[in-house]
């Protein structure tokens, strides 16, 4: 369970990160594309834009071009007519007997007068009232867009006017130097200025009248209306906000809806900077009398020749709110920003999706390396992509292999190693055989030594005890009974004497238990001979002895004599330990099993019998648990000094080992004590 | 007439007391020697009623000594009872052969025990 938890947390981690991943890259690509796309949308609509709100200005420009065509045309031809010419010739001939200077005398007079003259006056009248002046009033009156027309001769005298001009001497006019332009004649036109004469914003168009020689007789001023050149402007519109302005040299407002001509600047000083320099074809500002607006302006220049020729500098301007103008752009930005979280979204799902590509093949070597790991190294992996994946479990599959083969040649090598385990185990078990042998082979010899030499001392001994005794018994009777405390320490003297030859009676034993002369007995029979031979002690103490001898033993291979001292030892122990009396148990049965034999070394024949074992069994005193593992050492010995000389279970032991034989001791102190003995039988 | 025994061992200590207590507890004439050569002498000249061995004697062994006497005249019948200090059964049984099968009587002895063994071989 928590196996799977751990795979699962595995494959959300690997997918969130894919998706976080791909959504970090998405996110950034496409702030990046959108900051991309909103910057270059701009350029690109503020091109655009420029261009197009340029061509409309030049449109604007052309009809505007035309609009002074008109006008000009109209001047001119009226100043062409007959009935004029024949006025401004009439007016010539007054100058024709006198000289310029007189001339200008006369002007200057007249000029004077023409000023001074009221209006109602013979002067004014004379002037006003003739036919060609009321067909020049008429003029205004029928063609709105001229607000005042004169002409005045070749010196600049007033012919004829639509109304009373200001002045009657016109030649110190800048306009009527400039028409008659030292006698070559040229259309003049002036810029937009207010006439008083006329009470009109407008601007003058003089044109001279020249005769069928083309010779100058006169020049022809008509003040047009600045309305005049403002009707193709009226009414223009682009989208919300975008509207035409009409701007002179200096920047003031010419044309502007619900604005009074020259009363106000269009844009600041300075960002008019942009127009007259022509540095920029379209730009914004924030410096202009709509408030607190951008805006995005665009311009042309008025290029009607005659403008040109007379440094006549007019701008049609575009202008609309930047807002409207960048408003595409700016909602592109806007929808790009709505729409990043849904694609996001859209890439995090299909990354999520994605990631499952390769997730799986590495979810496949995942189980694969579990399986591996487990120890199932013919696990196939089985992933099937071309790419690097791929690559790595075709690399794993082969590392399982090879890690197989040599988990198999370990696994051999470590059978090998068993084997040799076991081969030293059983060469160890050899060895120790032969060591024991040896050590009983020189067990033997030193037996053997030891009995020579035994022997010899016995045989020292005794003879010297033989004499001691006898002379006890030839004391003994030399003080008889009166003498009590002799005949004591003659007493005391013969049981020291019997004991020293029990000691060397012991030794001779334990010296020739090595020699066996082996042969298949019966040891029940042996067991009762034994014990007869110890009755009277038992007797003595009083202790019951019991027999329970199994009928049905086989022979076991003994020698009759030592097994008999075996026997008589254990007994007088048992008897030694119960000085108070008690039960002696002697039990005879043959072993449920064979002594464990390796099953390699074991001889199947029926020759293999069963051992016989033996058990005597007291209610003594027992053996402390201290003394246990001293109990078969020779002279030891628990006894009182009078007890025992300590040979006794010692050469025991040595006799059953003779036998090849085992002896154990069970006991528990203050309880009694169980000695078991287990003999080979025939063939065992 | 008291019984006559020859006792040949050479522990002359031994041979004083056994002749000592023989004679004191029992009608035995004792006559001992601590030589074997000089026992076979002795058995020659006093013709014995029974003759206590020792097997082994500087000079010449028990067994000698008794295969000796038994090839004197009048000697012959004469019992032999071996007195020995090496005990085992098993040893004297081995020599049997050598020695005829004589009786022995193991040391030290008692002096009840000894002359009882004497009375049996004598009575044979």
């Amino acid at each position: 369970m928590a196996e799977e938890n751990k795979r699962t947390k595995f494959k959300l981690n690997i997918r969130l990160r894919t998706a976080l991943f791909f959504s970090l890259v998405a996110f950034i690509v496409m702030v990046i594309g959108i900051g991309l796309g909103y910057f270059n949308g701009n350029r690109l609509l503020y091109n655009t834009v420029t261009r197009n709100h340029f061509e409309i200005s030049k449109q604007l420009t052309a009809a505007t071009n035309r609009m002074i065509d008109e006008a000009v045309k109209k001047v001119k031809v009226y100043s062409n007519s007959i009935f004029w010419k024949l006025s401004v010739r009439g007016a010539n001939l007054y100058y024709e007997s006198m000289d310029p200077a007189a001339v200008k005398q006369l002007l200057l007079e007249r000029d004077k007068e023409w000023i001074d003259a009221s209006p109602d006056g013979p002067l004014i009248k004379k002037y006003l009232g003739s036919t060609l002046s009321r067909r020049l009033a008429k003029i205004t009156v029928e063609d709105e867009s001229i607000a005042e027309i004169f002409i005045t001769d070749k010196e600049g005298g007033l012919v004829a006017s639509s109304r009373r001009t200001s002045d009657f001497y016109q030649a110190d006019e800048e306009w009527w130097q400039e028409a008659f332009s030292g006698g070559d004649g040229r259309i003049f036109i002036g810029d937009v200025e207010f006439d008083k004469s006329a009470g009109v914003l407008g601007i003058t168009i003089a044109s001279p009248v020249k005769n069928s020689e083309n010779e100058i007789i006169g020049i022809c001023k008509a003040v047009v209306g600045l309305k005049q050149f403002l009707k193709p402007l009226q009414g223009f519109k682009i989208g919300e906000t975008g509207h035409v302005v009409l701007v002179d040299r200096n920047g003031y407002l010419l044309y502007h809806r619900g604005i009074e001509p020259q009363t106000a600047r269009f844009i600041s000083r300075r960002d008019f900077q942009n127009i007259s320099s022509k540095t920029k074809r379209g730009f914004i500002t924030t410096d202009s009398y709509m408030h607190n607006k951008k805006i995005f302006i665009t311009y042309a220049q008025v290029d009607n020749p005659l403008f040109l020729e007379n440094r006549i500098l007019w701008w049609i301007c575009l202008a609309q709110s930047a807002e409207e103008v960048f408003r595409p752009t700016k909602r592109l930005l806007l929808q790009g920003a709505l729409l990043t979280p849904f694609l996001i979204l859209i890439i995090i799902f299909l990354a999520y999706k994605f990631s499952e590509r390769f997730i799986e093949p590495i979810e496949t070597l995942l189980a694969a390396t579990e399986k591996v790991g487990k120890g199932d190294l013919d696990y196939e992996v089985k992933v099937k992509t071309d790419d690097e994946l791929g690559i790595l479990a075709n690399s794993f599959g082969k590392m399982a292999k090879e890690l197989k083969s040599s988990t198999v040649s370990i696994e051999r090598l470590n059978r090998e190693i068993a084997e040799r385990k076991e081969a030293e185990t059983a060469l160890k078990e050899a060895y120790d055989k032969l060591k024991q042998l040896q050590t009983q082979l020189i067990q033997a010899d030193k037996m053997k030594a030891l009995g020579v030499m035994v022997s010899g001392v016995a045989h020292e001994v005794k003879n010297p005890m033989a004499i001691i005794l006898q002379g006890i018994s030839f004391l003994e009777k030399l003080y008889p009974e009166k003498r009590k405390d002799i005949s004591d320490a003659l007493r005391r003297i013969q049981n020291n004497a019997k004991r020293a030859d029990e000691i060397v009676r012991g030794l001779i034993d334990f010296s020739r238990t090595a020699e066996l002369k082996v042969r298949p007995d019966d040891i029940n029979s042996v067991l009762s001979v034994s014990l007869d031979l110890v009755k009277h002690r038992l007797e003595e103490k009083g202790i019951e002895a019991t027999l329970e001898l199994r009928e049905d033993l086989p022979k076991a291979l003994i020698d009759r004599s030592k097994i008999e001292q075996v026997f008589i030892n254990v007994f007088f122990n048992a008897i030694q330990s119960m000085p108070t009396g008690g039960k002696l148990l002697i039990r005879s049965y043959q072993a449920r099993r064979r002594r464990r034999v390796r099953r390699r070394d074991r001889d199947d024949s029926e020759a293999g019998g069963r051992p016989v074992v033996i058990e005597i069994e007291d209610t003594g005193i027992g053996i402390p648990e201290e003394h246990m593992d001293k109990i078969f050492d020779p002279f030891f010995t628990t006894k009182s000094p009078r007890g025992g000389i300590g040979l006794g279970l010692s050469v025991t032991k040595n006799i059953i080992d003779a036998h090849k034989g085992l002896i154990k001791i069970q006991s528990e102190f203050g309880k009694g004590t169980r000695i078991i003995i287990t003999l080979k039988t025939v063939g065992g | 007439m008291a019984k006559k025994i020859l006792l040949i061992d050479d522990e002359e200590d031994f041979c004083f007391f056994v002749k000592n207590n023989l004679e004191r507890e029992s009608a035995f004439d004792v006559i001992t020697t601590t030589s074997g050569k000089e026992g076979i002498k002795l058995a020659k000249k006093i013709k014995p009623d029974l003759i206590l061995l020792d097997i082994l004697m500087p000079d010449i062994s028990g067994d000698e000594v008794a295969r000796q006497l038994r090839t004197i005249e009048g000697i012959k019948e004469t019992p032999i009872v071996f007195l020995t200090a090496t005990v085992r059964r098993e040893e004297v049984e081995a020599k049997e052969g050598v020695i005829g099968g004589y009786p022995f009587i193991a040391k030290p002895v008692d002096v009840e025990k000894l002359i009882q063994e004497i009375e049996r071989h004598i009575s044979k």
